[in-house]
């Protein structure tokens, strides 16, 4: 991978707020030219503030930001006028409307009357304020301050595009727009989008960033992430009657690749071990669920699902976190 | 040769045409000007000053407050034009500054929500951010300041008994102290509101500072650079009676001290976490 393709690099990036809150640890954070990079983790994790030094609004206590090969800070607006910034229930000011904020911010990004105008116009369209525009920014709801920040982050049309929980506040309507405009927008620009939301990564990240506890315990391919989940598992979801069911586990149970089932009324969830390929389990299971004359309600694959490989990670990441804290020498200094 | 084509290339660019260069050069660099941030930060600024009750509420008590006054003590008998006008003056040094207090030292402190998601996060520098803030509120105070200082002076020294102010450029002069002193005030007021994250601290603070300033430059025998100092030798600066010390002395003493301030403020911001 060239330098040149890089856009966004951290190293060691680290943030203490006010020597009270360790915020971010040693950060090693790279992000490509064209990708859609999602940036998981818990509340608390370090996303907003990452992306906030990212942006320059704040200054690392330690380690560097490097956004378009440049040093990122306070007054590089030169990096900003490329990046269009969406934060997480985004402010305005209370007394503009859409069309004088989008103005002012045009301004900001030196854009003359002639170019602003319909480009405002457009995005106030596009993101469905038509109706708001005339109306105080200040009286709007939640998720419309959000489309007024998705259409202010556009404005300049930016090359990297930076959205901190873009689907903050917004109906499912405006959350499927949003998601289309990102996978719309992937390939021209660079995304950089935080999300609680795992469905919406999974669909639309090309890479993942997750972040626990202020370290960067993953950074990759959304592929590379699925697979490293440990335990893979099937679950199943049949409507039939009790012996029908009795006969699914008993087939189950005869499997060479299932481990232990849990169920739950008529729902089975079949670990599968042995290293068995899942569409051979997958085979397996419709097989069985034909012989037992039952009905296939749902059938669902846990590799695959970007949900269990955070959530596995975040679980490793804890039982670990001491092993780490010591450096990976284990407990020898803890025990000794 | 070459000499000969230089010399040519001068002869044939007509002075019109040297003229419609330059213009064009200065049209563009108003232009590159009216698209700069810091313009549109300096406009935005202003018209939320426009806006602000606290704003069109100085103006019309100052300018009420001021008439009234001036008119009712210019009918006194043996009132002296010079010492009506100064007194309003006074009052604006005393007792009006509380609303350029007010007015300057919530002027980033409230706006903290917005200023990172909605102007800072966009291509505009910090000193940009903080200069524009410090202009935009200078321009404000003295707008609203000489707004009522020109018609409040112009009846004094009409309605007054005694016109004892000899010249227009003494009150000039004098008008210009007044306006510089508030020029202090007001950077005084932006550069807390960037420290202080309450704006009501911020303008608590700034108020003791300002009449605790007194106290401080008697102390250091410079009462002449305190406002009461200031207030004191207005009567004179109008009638044209100050030394002549005093007024390279006054000046300076405000001038200095805010353009340190313009430059701390935008020193301390350019580092701060937003």
């Amino acid at each position: 991978m060239g330098d040149d393709e890089i856009i966004i690099r951290t190293r060691s990036l680290t943030k203490i707020y006010g020597s009270r809150t360790i915020a971010l640890n040693g950060v090693d954070l790279s992000v490509r030219r064209g990708s859609v990079f999602g940036f998981l983790g818990p509340n608390g994790a370090g996303k907003t503030t990452t992306l906030r030094l990212i942006l320059g609004l704040q200054q690392p206590s330690a380690g560097s930001v490097e956004v378009f090969g440049t040093r990122s800070g306070p007054n590089t607006s030169g990096i900003r006028a490329r990046i269009g910034y969406l934060p997480t229930n985004p402010e305005f000011p209370p007394d503009m409307t859409p069309i004088t904020y989008l103005d002012f911010v045009g301004k900001l990004c030196g854009m003359n009357r002639e170019a602003r105008t319909p480009r405002l116009a457009g995005l106030i369209r596009a993101v469905g304020l038509l109706h708001a525009q005339a109306r105080r920014v200040g009286t709007f709801s939640t998720g419309m301050r959000t489309r007024l920040g998705i259409a202010a982050s556009l404005m300049h049309d930016p090359e990297l595009i930076v959205w901190d929980e873009p689907c903050s506040g917004l109906d499912p309507a405006g959350r499927r727009h949003t998601m289309d405009l990102i996978r719309w927008m992937a390939g021209a620009k660079t995304v950089v989008v935080s999300s609680h939301i795992l469905t919406d990564i999974d669909q639309v990240c090309t890479h993942v960033g997750v972040l626990s506890e202020g370290r960067l315990i993953f950074c990759g391919e959304v592929a590379e992430m699925k697979r490293q989940i440990r335990i893979d598992a099937i679950t199943v979801e049949l409507l039939a009657s009790e012996d029908s069911l009795a006969s699914f586990v008993g087939q189950a149970k005869a499997c060479a690749w299932v481990g232990d089932v849990a169920r739950e009324g008529g729902r089975f969830i079949l670990p599968v071990t042995d290293g068995a390929a899942i569409a051979t389990a997958l085979s397996d299971v419709l097989a069985m669920t034909r012989k037992a004359e039952a009905e296939l309600i749902s059938v669902t694959t846990g590799l695959g699902r970007v949900e269990d490989a955070y959530l596995q990670m975040l679980e490793d990441d804890g039982a670990q976190g001491f092993m780490r804290a010591c450096g990976g020498n284990g407990l020898s200094g803890g025990e000794a | 040769m070459e000499r000969h084509e230089v010399d040519g290339n001068l002869a044939n660019e007509s002075p019109a045409a040297h003229e419609d260069w330059s213009w064009a050069r200065i049209m563009q660099a108003v232009s590159s000007f009216c698209m700069s941030p810091f313009w549109a930060l300096v406009q935005r600024d202003l018209m939320t000053v426009a806006h602000s009750w606290v704003a069109r509420g100085f103006l019309g008590v100052t300018a009420i407050a001021g008439l009234v006054t001036v008119m009712s003590r210019a009918q006194m008998p043996g009132a002296s034009a010079a010492d009506v006008a100064a007194n309003w003056q006074i009052t604006y040094l005393i007792i009006w500054n509380i609303f350029v207090i007010v007015l300057t030292a919530g002027a980033v402190s409230s706006e903290a929500g917005v200023m990172a998601d909605a102007i800072l996060s966009r291509p505009v520098k910090r000193y940009h951010y903080i200069l524009a803030k410090l202009t935009a509120r200078s321009i404000a105070v003295l707008i609203i300041f000489l707004a009522v200082a020109g018609p409040v002076t112009y009846a004094a020294w009409r309605y007054a008994g005694v016109c004892d102010i000899e010249s227009f450029w003494d009150v000039v002069v004098g008008t210009m102290f007044v306006a510089l002193a508030l020029l202090m005030l007001t950077a005084l007021g932006v550069f807390l509101s960037s420290v202080m994250r309450s704006s009501l601290l911020a303008i608590l603070s700034l108020a003791l500072l300002w009449y605790a300033a007194g106290a401080i430059f008697q102390f250091l025998s410079v009462s002449y650079l305190s406002p009461f100092g200031l207030a004191a030798n207005l009567p004179a600066m109008f009638r044209g009676e100050l030394d002549s010390d005093l007024l390279w002395k006054t000046p300076l003493g405000f001038f200095l001290p805010t353009v340190i301030v313009w430059l701390g403020a935008t020193a301390h911001f350019n580092c701060k976490d937003v």
